[in-house]
C-alpha cells in the first residue's frame, strides 16, 4: 500500500506505547521517483506481516573489492567496482515528532600513488589493513534528527545527499538491544554516570559488557537483560514510566508539554505534598532503618491530611514530588530486577530520559539508594539514535555489526555548538553554504547560542512513545543535552599493541573536569587563535576567500570552545587532546589544509642545511658523550613548537639556528626529569658489559624543522649505527607545524644525500625513491644495513591516543622493543603516565608553565627524559 | 494457679468506671490511628461470640484450667481526626485501664502503649488532652508482633484473593517463616521476617496508601479515602490508562506474554488526549489510580520475595481493608510476575497489625504476663472471629467496629 508523502509518518503511527518496541514492524521503505524529493513509501501492513522480514533490503556487491590506496585520509577505502557509485546506506526512526535518521557515506576519493605506503605495506605485510578477512567499508556514520513536522526538509536533505540511491531501510526497533551493545561497544565515551548534576563517562570493557539490564522508559518501561549481540529478553517492565509522570501531570497543573512539566519540576519543593519520614515522626529520623528524616515516606501523603485542594498546590511542587514518585520507583524496581540477575549495570533509556539532567539525576539517586552505591545508573550519549542506529544495523552486509572501538573516530561538525547536535537545519552542503551559515550565526548572535527550539523528544527504544507536538516552540534551558557527532569509521585504525594495560590506558594526562584546568587551556587555545587565523590564511594565499573561511574557521571553533566551557561532557569526556583534535579538524572543515605549510618548508631547509655540520661534529666524540649530546639536541631542537605561546614569541626574535644552538648551550643535567644515566645503561651498558642493541625502536616524532631535523633524524642515526631498526612514527594529517608521514620521506632522502648512514638505511627501508626503482628487483636481503622506515600514526593531532593508530603502525610495533615519544603533545599532554611491554623513553623540553609547574613541579623550559624500561 | 490471678486487672479495680476496660494500645500512623483494646464483658452482639465457639465445639469444660472471656476491640480514626480520637477514648475511659492501676493510685498518670510516628508526634496532645503519657513501641516490632500473633492464635486469618475468591490458608506455624510482611500504610514497608522478633527491613516504597488517598483526592475531590475506594469500583480505567491493546490495535501481543487488557503506561491516555481534569470521571480517575498503586506494590513485593527465596508475602496495612479491588490487583501482579510461583496472602486484620503488637508488647513489660502469654498460645480454638465485619469506617463508632473473643486461660 501507499500513502502520500505528506503523511507517511502520521499515518505509521499514532500513540506508541512500552511495548511497541518489541515488535519488530518491520516496514521496508524505499524511495524511489527523483521529482522534486517527492517519494512513495511501501509500508508492509502491519497485521499481517509482523514478523516477516522484507528480503528486498539492498545489498553492497563485494565481488572484486579490493583496497585502493588512499594516503591522504587514514582509512583506504576498498572499491567495490562491482557496486554503483554512490552507496549509502540509510536508516530511518520515524516518529511522532521526530525523524532519526542514520546514514553512512563512503569517504570521497583522494587516490594518490604513494609509493612510501605501498612500501611499508608491503614490508609490514598487512593486506588490507585490517586483520579481518572481509572488506568493509571505510566511512562515516551520520546521525542527523528532524521534525517530524518538518520532513519535507528531511526528504530534501535525503535528496541533496543522495541517499536514496543506496539501501534505505526503517524498521521499528526489534533489534534495539543488539545496537545497543554496538553503541556501547563502539563508541568511546559513549556510556556515562550522572549524580548530582556532575556527568562522568565510563569506559565500558568489552569483555565484561554483558549481561546489562537496559531500561527504556517511554511512556511505560520495559526491562530488559541483555546477554550478549542478539540475545535478549524482556524480564521486566512497569506501568509506572514517563506517560504516567506527563499524564497525572497534565491532569495535575495543566502543563503544556512533558518539558514544561520538567522544567516546572526544578523550582518544587516536594515537602509541600509528599509525607516524609520526619513528618510522620515529628522531624525525627527512624535511624533505626536508616530513614533520614527527608526520606519520602509518603509520595503525596500529605495531600491527604490538609484541607487544601488541587489549586492551593503550586504546580511546581506537584511535578517534583510526582517526579520523584515515578524516578524513584523505577530506579527501584530495575535495581531490584539488576539484583535478580547479578547485573551490575543499568542502563536508562528513552524520552523520559533523553538529554534531561533532572530525570538522570533522580533515576541514578534512587538506584545508588537502593544498592547501597553498589549499582550504577548509566546513560547514553547517542540514546535517542537506538532505534535508527537498530535499523541500520539490521543490514546485513555492511559488516558494521562487528565495528570496534578503536575503529571509530568522533567528529564534531562546525553546527554542533548551535544546534546542541539536537535538530538538523537544512542540509549543508558544499563549504560555502557553511561559511554563509556560521556568519548567519554570530549576525543572530547570542540568541542562536541559545539551543535551539525543540519539540518534545519522540519515539525510541523499547519503550517507544509518540508524543504530541507542542503548540509553538519550547525552549530547552536545559543545556546537559549531549551532542552527538558524526562517527568516523576508520577500518585500518588499531589498538598499539605495545600499551602495556589497555584497560588502565587514559591517554590524557590532565584532567579537564577540574574547571580551573579547564579555563585555563580554553584560554590558551583562544589567544592562539588569531595566530593560527594569519597562519591558515597566509597558507592559502591570504585570499578574500581565505579571509572569509578564516573568519568561519575562527567562528565555529569559538563556538565549540564556548559549548564546552557550558557543559564539558557535550562531546563526550574532554581531554585536552580531543580539544587540540578538534581545532585540527575545525580547521580541516574550512578546508585549511595545512596551515603551517610554508612555515614548515621553510624550517625544513634552514635545518637541513646544517644537519651535516652537527652530523659532523656528532661523528668526532665519543659513543658515551655523543649519546648525551644527542639527547641534549632532541630536547634542545624540541623548543621549535608553533604550538606554545613561549616559542612562538623567541621565533621573533632570532633565527632558527641561533635559537637551536642557545637552547642547546641551555641544557644543564641534572634535567627536572632525569633518567638518562638509566637509560644510558641499557644503551651502552657499564664497564666490559656491552647489552645488544635494540631490534627495532618507533621513534614518534614532533616538530617539522630543526626538531625533526637535528634533533629526532640524528638520534634514529645513532640507533641505526647500532644495527637498530628504526621506524619513524608521524602524523597522518597535518597538526600545527607537527612533520606529517607524507613528508618525512623527503626530509629523510635530502639528510641522506650527507650521511651514508641515513641513505643505506633509507634505501633499506624503500625511503629513498629513486634507490627502490633502481633496487626494483633487488632484494632487501643484499642491502648491509638495518632499515630506516617512515609509517603513519594514523592522526591528525598533536597528542596521540594509542587506542586509535593506524593498522601500519600497530604492524610495526610488533617486533619493536624501544618506543620513543617526542615533544609535549605526546609525551606529556598525552601519553605521560602510559606504561609499555617495551622499553619507552620521553623526551620532550616542557613550554608552559602551568603545566610545568603541574606536572613536573618545575619551570618553564625544563626539560623531561624519563626512561621506563620493559615491564 | 490462682485463677485470679490472671484477672484482667482493669476488671477488679472498683474505681474504674465502666470496670471492663483492660488494655489499650494504639498505632498513630500518618494516615490512620488504630486503637486496640480489650474489654472482659459481652456487648449486645454477645451472640456472636458464643455462637462461634458453639460451632467449633469448644467447650470450657474440659479444660483443666480457668479461662478469662473477653474481647478485643479494633477501632480507627482518621489522624486529621484526632480529637475525635481522644474523645473516643474519654467518652469509653480507655485510657484509665491498664496494668499500672495495679500498682499505683488511678490518679497517677497512665501509660499507654503507642506505636507509628505519631506516637512521637502527637505525644504531648495525649498528655495534655488525656494525662497519659505514650510509651512508644517500635513500629516494626509492633508490625512482626501483630502478625505473629494473629497467624498463630487467630483461626483463618490468612487468606488468598484471586478473582472474587476468598480463599483461607491453614498455616502451619513450623512453617511460617521465613515470609515478606507488606505493610501498606501510607507508605509501604516490607519486612522480611525470619521468626518471632526476628525481622528485617528488606525494603519498602513510598508509593502507598497515602499516595492513592493523596492523589486520589487532588484528582477527583473525595472527602474520604473510603469514598475514593467505592468510586473506584464503578470506575474503567481503559479511559486513561494506555493498555496493550490500544498499541496494537486490541491485539495481545503475545510474544512477551501480555494480553491486551495489559496496562502498558498509567494515565499514559491522559497525554494524547486533549481533555483536561475535569473531563475526565472521577470514577475513572480512582480506578486507573488504585491499578497503578497495587500493581506497583504487587511488583516491587514479589521482586523482594524473589531477592530471599520467600514463598509467602502477607499484606497488611489500611490500604488493603478488605477492599477485593485491591486485593484482586495486587493477587494478580504477584502472581503475574511470579508466573503463578508465589502467592499474595491478606490478613482479616490488616490494617491493626501494629497496634496488635503494641498491644501485645505490655508483655515485655513482665505484667499480666499470663493473659498475653496464653493469647500468644498456639489455641486456634479458642479464639474466632466475632463475625465477618473487619472493615469499617473511620468514624469511631464502637458497634461498627471489629472485634474478636477471646478465651483466656491460666495455668
Amino acid at each position: 500500500m501507499a500513502t502520500q508523502t505528506e503523511d507517511p509518518v502520521l499515518g505509521i503511527d499514532g500513540i506508541k506505547g512500552e511495548e511497541e518496541n518489541n515488535k519488530p514492524i518491520d516496514k521496508v521503505v524505499g524511495l524511489v521517483g527523483e521529482e522534486g524529493g517527492q517519494g512513495e513509501r511501501d509500508m508492509a501492513p502491519s497485521a499481517g506481516n509482523l514478523m516477516h522480514r522484507s528480503g528486498s533490503r539492498p545489498q553492497l556487491d563485494l565481488s572484486k573489492a579490493a583496497i585502493q590506496g588512499n594516503f591522504e585520509e587514514t582509512n583506504p577505502t576498498i572499491l567495490l567496482p562491482n557496486q554503483s557509485d554512490d552507496i549509502f546506506h540509510l536508516a530511518l526512526d520515524i516518529g511522532g515528532s521526530l525523524i532519526k535518521l542514520v546514514y553512512f557515506s563512503r569517504h570521497e576519493d583522494q587516490a594518490i600513488n604513494d609509493k612510501r605506503k605501498k612500501t611499508v605495506k608491503e614490508r609490514l605485510g598487512i593486506s588490507n589493513g585490517n586483520r579481518r578477512s572481509y572488506p568493509i567499508l571505510g566511512g562515516r556514520l551520520h546521525f542527523v534528527k528532524f521534525e517530524t513536522s518538518k520532513i519535507n526538509d528531511c526528504l530534501d536533505f535525503i535528496y541533496s545527499k543522495q541517499l536514496h540511491h543506496g539501501g534505505m531501510d526503517s524498521l521499528w526497533h526489534s533489534e534495539l538491544p543488539a545496537n545497543d551493545n554496538a553503541v556501547i561497544k563502539a563508541i568511546r565515551h559513549e556510556a556515562f554516570t550522572h549524580m548530582e548534576g556532575q556527568k562522568e563517562f565510563v569506559q565500558i570493557d568489552h569483555n565484561e559488557l554483558f549481561p546489562y539490564l537496559l531500561v527504556n522508559i517511554g511512556s511505560g518501561v520495559s526491562m530488559i537483560k541483555v546477554d550478549g549481540d542478539g540475545k535478549f529478553q524482556r524480564v521486566s517492565g512497569t506501568n509506572v514510566g514517563g506517560g504516567t509522570y506527563w499524564g497525572l501531570g497534565k491532569l495535575l497543573t495543566k502543563c503544556k508539554s512533558f518539558d514544561e512539566l520538567l522544567e516546572l519540576s526544578q523550582r518544587g519543593d516536594n515537602s509541600a505534598i509528599d509525607m516524609l519520614v520526619g513528618d510522620i515522626y515529628g522531624g525525627m529520623d527512624y535511624s533505626k532503618i536508616g530513614l533520614s528524616a527527608s526520606t519520602i515516606a509518603s509520595s503525596f501523603g500529605k495531600a491527604i491530611s490538609e484541607n487544601k485542594e488541587l489549586e492551593d498546590y503550586r504546580p511546581e511542587d506537584i511535578s517534583l514530588s510526582l517526579l520523584r514518585m515515578i524516578s524513584y520507583n523505577i530506579g527501584q524496581i530495575s535495581y531490584l530486577n539488576a539484583l535478580r540477575f547479578g547485573i551490575k549495570r543499568i542502563f536508562f533509556g528513552g524520552f523520559f530520559i533523553r538529554g534531561h539532567a533532572y530525570t538522570m539525576d533522580t533515576i541514578s539517586f534512587a538506584v545508588h539508594f537502593w544498592s547501597k552505591g553498589e549499582m550504577q545508573a548509566m546513560f547514553l550519549r547517542h540514546e535517542g539514535f537506538l532505534g535508527a542506529l537498530g535499523a541500520f544495523m539490521s543490514y546485513e552486509t555492511h559488516g558494521l555489526d562487528v565495528l570496534m572501538a578503536h575503529q571509530l573516530v568522533e567528529r564534531f561538525p562546525m553546527g554542533a555548538p548551535y544546534t546542541g547536535g539536537k535538530i538538523h537545519g537544512p542540509p549543508l552542503g558544499d563549504l560555502n553554504e557553511k561559511i554563509s551559515w556560521m556568519e548567519k550565526f554570530v549576525q543572530k548572535g547570542t540568541e542562536i547560542t541559545a539551543p535551539v527550539p525543540m519539540a518534545p523528544p519522540g519515539t525510541t527504544g523499547l519503550g517507544g512513545f509518540e508524543v504530541p507536538l507542542s503548540k509553538g516552540g519550547i525552549l530547552r534551558s536545559d543545556a546537559s543535552a549531549l551532542n552527538v557527532g558524526v562517527l568516523h569509521l576508520v577500518p585500518s585504525l588499531e589498538v598499539f599493541p605495545l600499551l602495556a594495560d589497555l584497560k588502565m590506558y587514559e591517554p590524557n594526562t590532565i584532567d579537564l573536569s577540574d574547571h580551573s584546568e579547564l579555563e585555563y587551556w580554553f584560554t590558551v587555545l583562544s589567544e592562539h587563535l588569531p595566530d593560527l587565523v594569519d597562519k591558515a590564511v597566509a597558507s592559502e594565499g591570504g585570499t578574500d576567500d581565505a579571509k572569509r573561511r578564516g573568519d568561519a574557521f575562527a567562528r565555529a571553533f569559538s563556538a565549540h570552545l564556548g559549548r564546552l566551557l557550558e557543559e564539558p561532557a557535550a562531546y563526550g569526556k574532554l581531554g585536552l587532546a580531543n580539544l587540540l583534535e578538534l581545532r585540527e579538524e575545525c580547521l580541516r572543515e574550512f578546508q585549511f589544509v595545512d596551515a603551517y605549510r610554508s612555515i614548515k618548508q621553510r624550517e625544513n631547509e634552514a635545518s637541513l642545511a646544517v644537519l651535516p655540520d652537527l652530523l659532523m661534529e656528532l661523528d668526532s666524540m665519543s659513543e658515551e658523550i655523543r649519546l648525551l649530546t644527542l639527547i641534549e639536541g632532541v630536547l634542545a631542537a624540541n623548543i621549535f613548537d608553533w604550538g606554545a605561546r613561549a616559542c612562538v614569541d623567541l621565533y621573533h626574535k632570532g633565527t632558527i639556528i641561533e635559537i637551536y644552538r642557545m637552547s642547546r648551550n641551555k641544557m644543564q643535567r641534572p634535567w627536572r626529569v632525569d633518567d638518562f644515566d638509566v637509560f644510558k645503561e641499557r644503551m651502552l651498558g657499564s664497564g666490559d658489559k656491552k647489552p645488544a642493541p635494540h631490534r627495532k625502536a618507533l621513534l614518534f616524532v614532533d616538530n617539522a624543522g630543526a626538531d625533526v631535523v637535528l634533533g629526532m633524524l640524528p638520534l634514529a642515526r645513532e640507533l641505526l649505527r647500532r644495527g637498530t631498526e628504526v621506524v619513524l612514527v608521524a602524523n597522518s594529517l597535518p597538526a600545527l607545524n607537527d612533520v606529517t608521514a607524507m613528508e618525512l620521506p623527503d626530509i629523510v632522502a635530502e639528510a641522506a644525500k650527507h650521511c651514508d648512514i641515513l641513505r643505506r638505511a633509507a634505501e633499506a627501508g624503500g625511503l629513498l625513491v629513486d634507490a627502490m626503482i633502481n633496487n626494483l628487483d633487488g632484494s632487501k636481503e643484499n642491502s648491509c644495513s638495518v632499515p630506516l622506515m617512515v609509517v603513519e600514526n594514523g592522526c591528525g593531532s598533536p597528542c596521540i591516543d594509542l587506542r586509535q593508530v593506524s593498522s601500519e603502525l600497530a604492524a610495526a610495533a610488533k617486533d619493536a622493543d624501544l618506543i620513543i615519544l617526542e615533544g609535549m603533545g605526546r609525551a606529556l599532554h598525552t601519553n605521560f603516565n602510559a606504561r609499555f611491554k617495551c622499553d619507552a623513553l620521553k623526551l620532550a623540553m616542557v613550554k608552559n608553565q602551568r603545566l610545568a609547574e603541574k606536572l613536573i613541579y618545575g619551570n618553564i623550559y625544563d626539560c623531561v627524559c624519563r626512561y621506563e624500561p620493559a615491564r | 494457679m490462682d485463677p485470679k490471678e490472671v484477672e484482667i486487672p482493669g476488671n477488679s479495680d472498683p474505681n474504674q468506671p465502666g470496670g471492663r476496660i483492660s488494655h489499650l494500645a494504639l498505632d498513630i500512623g500518618g494516615s490512620l490511628i488504630k486503637l486496640v483494646y480489650f474489654s472482659t464483658n459481652y456487648d449486645a452482639d454477645d451472640e456472636v461470640g458464643r455462637s462461634g465457639k458453639k460451632s467449633l465445639g469448644v467447650p470450657n469444660g474440659n479444660r483443666d484450667y480457668p479461662v478469662l472471656k473477653g474481647r478485643l476491640h479494633f477501632v480507627k480514626f482518621e489522624t486529621s481526626k484526632i480529637n475525635d480520637c481522644l474523645d473516643f477514648i474519654q467518652t469509653k475511659q480507655l485510657h484509665l485501664g491498664g496494668y499500672q492501676n495495679l500498682e499505683a493510685p488511678p490518679t497517677d498518670k497512665s501509660i499507654i502503649k503507642a506505636t507509628g510516628g505519631g506516637a512521637y508526634k502527637y505525644a504531648d496532645l495525649f498528655k495534655e488532652k488525656l494525662g497519659i503519657s505514650l510509651d512508644k513501641e517500635d513500629e516494626m516490632d509492633c508490625l512482626v508482633g501483630g502478625i505473629n500473633f494473629l497467624l498463630k492464635a487467630v483461626h483463618q486469618e490468612a487468606f488468598t484473593y484471586m478473582e472474587g475468591q476468598k480463599e483461607f490458608v491453614q498455616i502451619d506455624h513450623n512453617d511460617l517463616y521465613p515470609y515478606l510482611l507488606v505493610n501498606i500504610g501510607s507508605g509501604v514497608s516490607m519486612l522480611k521476617v525470619d521468626g518471632d522478633g526476628k525481622f528485617e527491613r528488606v525494603s519498602g516504597t513510598s508509593v502507598g496508601g497515602g499516595t492513592f488517598w493523596g492523589l486520589g483526592r487532588l484528582l477527583t475531590n473525595c472527602k474520604s479515602f473510603d469514598e475514593l475506594l467505592k468510586l473506584s469500583h464503578q470506575g474503567n480505567n481503559r479511559v486513561i490508562d494506555m493498555l496493550v491493546g490500544d498499541i496494537f490495535g486490541g491485539m495481545d501481543y503475545s510474544k512477551i506474554g501480555l494480553s491486551s487488557t495489559t496496562i502498558a503506561s498509567s494515565f499514559g491516555k491522559a497525554i494524547s488526549d486533549n481533555k483536561e481534569l475535569e473531563d475526565y470521571r472521577p470514577e475513572d480517575l480512582a480506578r486507573s489510580l488504585l491499578r497503578m498503586i497495587s500493581n506497583n506494590i504487587g511488583q516491587i513485593s514479589y521482586l523482594n520475595a524473589l531477592r530471599f527465596g520467600l514463598k509467602r508475602i502477607f499484606f497488611g496495612g489500611f490500604f488493603i481493608r478488605g477492599h477485593t479491588y485491591t486485593m484482586d490487583t495486587i493477587s494478580v501482579a504477584v502472581h503475574f510476575w511470579s508466573k503463578g510461583e508465589a502467592k499474595a496472602m491478606f490478613l482479616r486484620h490488616e490494617g491493626f497489625l501494629g497496634a496488635l503488637g503494641a498491644f501485645r508488647s505490655y508483655e515485655k513489660h513482665g505484667l499480666d504476663d499470663t493473659m498475653v502469654h496464653r493469647l500468644m498460645r498456639p489455641f486456634p480454638t479458642t479464639a474466632c472471629l466475632a463475625g465477618d465485619k473487619i472493615c469499617s469506617p473511620p468514624n469511631g463508632e464502637l458497634n461498627e467496629n471489629d472485634s474478636i473473643e477471646f478465651s483466656v486461660y491460666a495455668s
